[in-house]
């Protein structure tokens, strides 16, 4: 496949069976309406009606329909929903020589520099970070973590002699910062290039179709000015090989383009080489949501399936029924007609009809199936079954929430879910115990405690408000709790060792600053990471 | 039946279907083509007799015909369930910092090019062996949903990676660890107080969930930081140290030199370890003191210590969905091929 396709089709490497596949349909049947037209030439071409034409390439049709559906044809995009847990970016820093340029003093690559230092700092508790590079070859500096310090660190160790050869090749950047994000993970991803968008006319590439295909959103930050600099060269300026002073420009237009192109934007540094370090957070986290554990909804691009699948389908259903139409007009059947349109209607009607409740509750029963004992699941499906109406089945689910799980606020969670599905089932003594399970385990839950007073109040046959009454005791909380840090807080992590013995301690204050004597040596694991860069890692497609 | 049909789409990692009226659709085209194709008259030429009928290859079945018409009413109802948006379940990786954050300590010193260990029946070095035991030790962790970082320590020590769930490239930092990378000396204090560092960085677990195992073959003898302000350190932050001696005791030993293979350019050295510190390390963090003086022993004490790091949690819900048509769009577009090979162009077709 065309290397400029590849981010158009989801499965482009389905496209060898799938040329093969349309390939070796054409030929057949173009020999076999040879063989045949030769057979009726043999016989009489007078009497013999030569093969109709529209059947076969309707067939074809609907075949390459198929085939171009396989591929998974990305257009447009679509809201996926997702459990907002930070932000993964890869910070691409441009290290060529032209970051060296003076127009914007000390120099462009200090100026990057503290723009990602800021954004560390800005990024949230979540968020995870990894460092790449790019000279004329791009490397991977670090994987994805949550660890600021030690990225300060290596960012404080980068200098324009880090990778060689020197060059500028941006596009082999991105597409090497594309390969820290992990596959699978459902998490935004951001590569934000810190780059002045010079490079040589050999190096056009900009990484977009890696950008693309692993839906990366490209944040460009442009360092330098449009006057441009010269290039410092132990005390000189750089000179090129006829003996002409070099002076690098930003150039803007090719990071808005690779912005643009992955749903992007790009800032530009101001003459002094300021970015708006808030503005750019913002564009970051764009995507991130604002509460960990909330649901949050983003914009990915789409994969468009049923329009071609539908074709064919259609295709291939005109291309049996052929005869059929060509009777219904020589009958002038009105019924028929009549009958045959109610059906298509009816199909299409059927068809574009929203999934159905059901089809929630059969996926989170098939999620069960592979984790029974997933607590989260458990109480989801509580919640699909009391929508539909199924408040014992709903019943059954929380209260094996509740029983499965040791951490307090999943079973106070499972608890109060279980007591709502009892009222409006009308057993108040279930949900009485309910309420009373939550309030053990949550003293300040208010809801649960209010609803708890009307089922007292019920069971004692007493009148409360109606209405005050539906409006908390029908209110169901949804299964997403919070971090999944808040869940480690309470459970066990290891056996401790059998004879501990009490060593010299120190206070907070002290340890931070004894931590922040010790010295790392990012540079040596800068230069390892550049050293060993040569070996490609290829990972699995990401899919949503 | 639909039993069978399940079990075939569950294979395919087909669980529901979105819209699932659309099957009933594509049934009741494939049924409708059947039936019509069925009640067709097919073309025929005039022969004189039953006979010469049967000369000129005249059965009373056609097979390819009605083979290629079971082949167009499967594709029809398989594209009939495509456009019912098959959808399957789809794990993703452990949500970051679900586990431990463990650092991974290791000695790159140039004692560790000693060659008195075997892997696969051959001579290697012992950071040879300590790479292969420790990444295996990091992916089995990493799967379980802890994050690991790597320290590597010489004269002095330095972050090879930093804290993180991807096995990947934590194998990759770990295959770049050369003996004498940062240095011939070993520096415990430095490497166990920067263990400490990364450990506690910003954004990684509570004290009871930091855990490190530090694995060397040496005693202190450089660096800036003393074992006991290390001690201290880790003591305060919580962290819990597993310390693994490797190495043959006391005993002189064949030492690969810098870039030289096995066999050539060797020289003997000793080397001792201090198994004390390690010792009074563990003891007072919390951890454990292993010793390994075999190959096989370093794989047995890295088991010991994944069982002793235990998580008793519930797993957090890893699975979404994800819509599932290409096995099905494989599916139809193969039966359609078939079709158009058997009906059109192996059978011979008279308009």
């Amino acid at each position: 496949m065309p290397e400029t396709w590849t981010h158009a089709f989801e499965h482009p490497e389905w496209w060898a069976a799938v040329w093969t596949g349309l390939f070796a349909a054409g030929i057949g049947v173009s020999l076999a309406r040879w063989t045949a037209k030769k057979r009726r030439r043999r016989l009489g071409e007078a009497t013999i009606p030569g093969l109709p034409l529209a059947r076969d390439a309707a067939l074809l049709l609907a075949l390459a329909c198929i085939g171009v559906a396989l591929l998974g044809p990305r257009l447009g995009t679509r809201m996926i929903r997702t459990t907002a847990s930070g932000v993964d970016v890869v910070l691409l820093f441009d290290v060529s020589r032209s970051m060296d340029a003076t127009d914007i003093p000390p120099s462009r690559l200090e100026h990057s520099r503290q723009a990602a230092l800021d954004l560390l700092a800005r990024l949230e508790t979540g968020d995870r970070v990894a460092l790449a590079a790019f000279g004329d070859r791009g490397v991977l500096l670090t994987p994805l973590t949550p660890d600021r310090d030690a990225l300060v660190e290596l960012v404080g160790a980068l200098d324009t002699s880090l990778i060689e050869p020197a060059g500028s090749n941006l596009g082999a950047g991105v597409r090497e910062a594309v390969e820290a994000f992990e596959a699978g993970s459902e998490r935004p991803r951001i590569v934000v290039v810190l780059s002045d968008g010079e490079s040589p006319p050999e190096r056009r590439a900009l990484g977009m179709d890696a950008a693309i295909a692993a839906d990366v959103r490209v944040v460009a930050v442009a360092i330098g000015t449009e006057a441009g600099g010269r290039i410092p060269n132990h005390g000189l300026p750089l000179r090129d090989e006829q003996g002409h002073i070099i002076v690098s420009q930003r150039n803007i237009q090719r990071l808005e383009r690779l912005a643009t192109a992955t749903d992007g934007v790009v800032f530009s540094a101001d003459a002094w080489g300021s970015i708006d370090g808030a503005e750019l957070n913002i564009a970051v986290r764009r995507d991130a949501g604002n509460t960990p554990g909330a649901p949050v909804e983003r914009r990915v691009r789409a994969v468009r399936v049923a329009p071609l699948a539908a074709l064919a389908f259609g295709l291939m259903l005109i291309e049996a029924l052929q005869p059929l139409r060509l009777r219904i007009r020589r009958k002038r059947s009105t019924l028929r007609r009549a009958a045959l349109a109610t059906a298509i209607v009816a199909f299409a009607t059927l068809g574009l009809a929203p999934p159905t409740q059901n089809t929630t509750l059969n996926l989170l029963e098939a999620q069960l199936r592979h984790h029974p004992g997933d607590v989260r699941l458990l109480i989801e499906l509580g919640l699909a079954r009391l929508e539909r109406g199924r408040q014992q089945a709903a019943q059954r689910a929380f209260l094996a929430a509740a029983l499965g799980t040791s951490d307090p606020k999943l079973a106070a969670l499972a608890y109060y879910n279980l007591g709502v599905a009892a009222l409006e089932r009308g057993s108040y003594e279930v949900a009485r115990d309910a309420f009373f399970d939550v309030l053990a385990l949550r003293p300040g839950d208010r809801e649960a405690r209010f609803n708890l007073e009307w089922s007292l109040a019920v069971l004692s046959n007493e009148t409360p408000d109606p209405k005050s009454s539906r409006r908390l005791a029908t209110e169901r909380k949804l299964g997403a709790p919070g971090r999944p840090e808040e869940v480690s807080e309470t459970t066990e992590t290891g056996r401790p060792s059998e004879t501990k013995t009490s060593p010299q301690t120190l206070d907070p204050e002290r340890r931070n600053r004894w931590l922040a004597r010790i010295e790392d040596d990012p540079a040596a694991a800068l230069r390892s990471a550049v050293r060993a860069s040569g070996r490609a890692l290829h990972r699995k497609r990401i899919v949503w | 039946m639909t039993e069978i049909a399940w079990a075939g789409l569950r294979a395919m990692g087909i669980e529901a279907f979105d819209r699932p009226s659309w099957i009933l659709a594509g049934l009741a085209a494939g049924l409708l083509c059947a039936v019509w194709s069925l009640r067709q008259r097919p073309s025929a030429l005039g022969l004189p007799s039953i006979a010469e009928a049967r000369r000129a290859g005249a059965r009373r079945f056609d097979f390819a015909s009605r083979c290629g018409l079971g082949l167009r009413v499967a594709a029809l109802v398989t594209l009939g369930a495509i456009l019912a948006s098959p959808v399957g379940v789809h794990t993703s990786p452990p949500e970051p910092g679900f586990g431990l954050d463990l650092v991974l300590v290791l000695d790159a010193s140039g004692s560790m090019r000693a060659l008195d260990t075997q892997v696969g029946g051959e001579s290697r070095s012992r950071l040879d062996l300590a790479r292969l035991v420790v990444s295996r030790f990091a992916e089995r962790r990493i799967h379980k949903g802890d994050r690991v970082a790597l320290v590597v320590f010489g004269n002095s020590a330095f972050t090879q990676c930093p804290l993180t769930s991807d096995g990947r490239l934590l194998a990759a930092a770990l295959s770049r660890v050369e003996a004498g990378i940062a240095g011939e000396a070993t520096a415990l204090g430095d490497a166990l107080a920067l263990a400490v560092k990364r450990a506690t960085a910003g954004g990684g677990q509570a004290a009871p969930g930091r855990v490190a195992v530090l694995l060397t073959d040496g005693r202190n003898n450089a660096g800036s930081v003393s074992v006991e302000v290390a001690i201290a350190l880790a003591a305060s932050a919580g962290l819990r140290v597993h310390t693994v001696a490797i190495g043959s005791a006391g005993e002189e030993v064949a030492m690969e030199s810098n870039g030289a293979v096995a066999g050539r350019g060797l020289r003997f050295e000793r080397h001792d370890v201090d198994t004390r510190t390690l010792e009074r390390i563990a003891l007072a963090t919390g951890g454990r003191f292993f010793e390994a003086r075999r190959a096989g022993d370093l794989e047995a004490v890295y088991h010991a210590i994944d069982a002793l790091e235990r998580i008793e949690r519930p797993m957090p819900s890893r699975t979404r969905r994800q819509d599932r048509p290409q096995p099905l769009l494989a599916l139809a577009g193969g039966l359609l091929l078939c079709e158009i090979g058997i009906a059109r162009v192996l059978r011979r077709r008279m308009p």
